[in-house]
């Protein structure tokens, strides 16, 4: 059974979450399913994450291995 | 342009932070006076010039009043004795507060102290006096090197 995956966004403005109550700093990976999508949607419109679940622009470690026998 | 929203501190809620968790004490906090940062600057003057040359240092730290409710008994889910305890610690200990002036529900915007350097530097123990029917209150004040803004999310 293929598993849900998981609302992580990377944090662009300092943050509080209602979920921890704990502060997330520019930067930080955070785990945003205590929202709604629509909040969710919300919170990126105005700039205070951007999404990280898999999207290869916003992970570094998903960048391309250099190819090997490039053409 | 419109005439802004107003907002009053009816919604307000505090928080402290003495080790790695926050905890709401709106229950027992009244007042937060507006705390203020300055910049400091500096002049000199030249024979050339009828104004001033002015050069600009690093922003400095900020005190941030805090006025509650003073309730009996010595436990941490009083207000002043959370401060006091933490005041009272051998070369004192932290006490960060956070603050949203309307309310930390998600969305809201809220301000907090330094999680690493938040030092109360005075506490005003409960008096009294026995001409008045006002409540017992209590203060303190949060020195810290700066207040940084968030959004609950």
């Amino acid at each position: 059974m293929k598993s849900e995956q998981r609302p992580i966004y990377r944090v662009l403005h300092t943050v509080v979450l209602s979920s921890d109550r704990q502060i997330y700093l520019p930067g930080a990976i955070v785990d945003l399913s205590h929202l709604s999508p629509e909040a969710r949607r919300q919170f990126v419109a105005k700039g205070l994450f951007e999404t990280a679940d898999g999207e290869p622009a916003n992970i570094p470690a998903n960048e391309p291995l250099p190819c090997k026998n490039c053409p | 342009m419109a005439l802004p929203a107003g907002v009053s501190a009816c919604s307000m809620c505090v928080e402290l932070m003495t080790s790695t968790t926050w905890v709401d004490y709106s229950d027992h906090l009244s007042v937060i006076d507006p705390p203020v940062q300055t910049r400091p600057t500096g002049e000199a003057y030249v024979f050339g010039e009828d104004t001033a040359v002015i050069g600009v240092g690093k922003r400095g730290p900020m005190d941030v009043n805090v006025r509650g409710v003073w309730v009996a008994g010595s436990t941490t889910a009083s207000g002043f004795y959370t401060v006091y305890q933490e005041f009272t610690a051998a070369c004192g200990d932290m006490v960060a507060l956070r603050w949203g002036p309307m309310g930390c529900t998600s969305g809201q915007d809220v301000f907090y102290t330094s999680t690493t350097k938040s030092e109360v530097t005075s506490l005003t123990f409960p008096g009294g006096d026995a001409g008045s029917a006002d409540i017992i209150m209590f203060e303190f004040v949060v020195h810290t090197p700066d207040v940084t803004h968030a959004t609950v999310a």
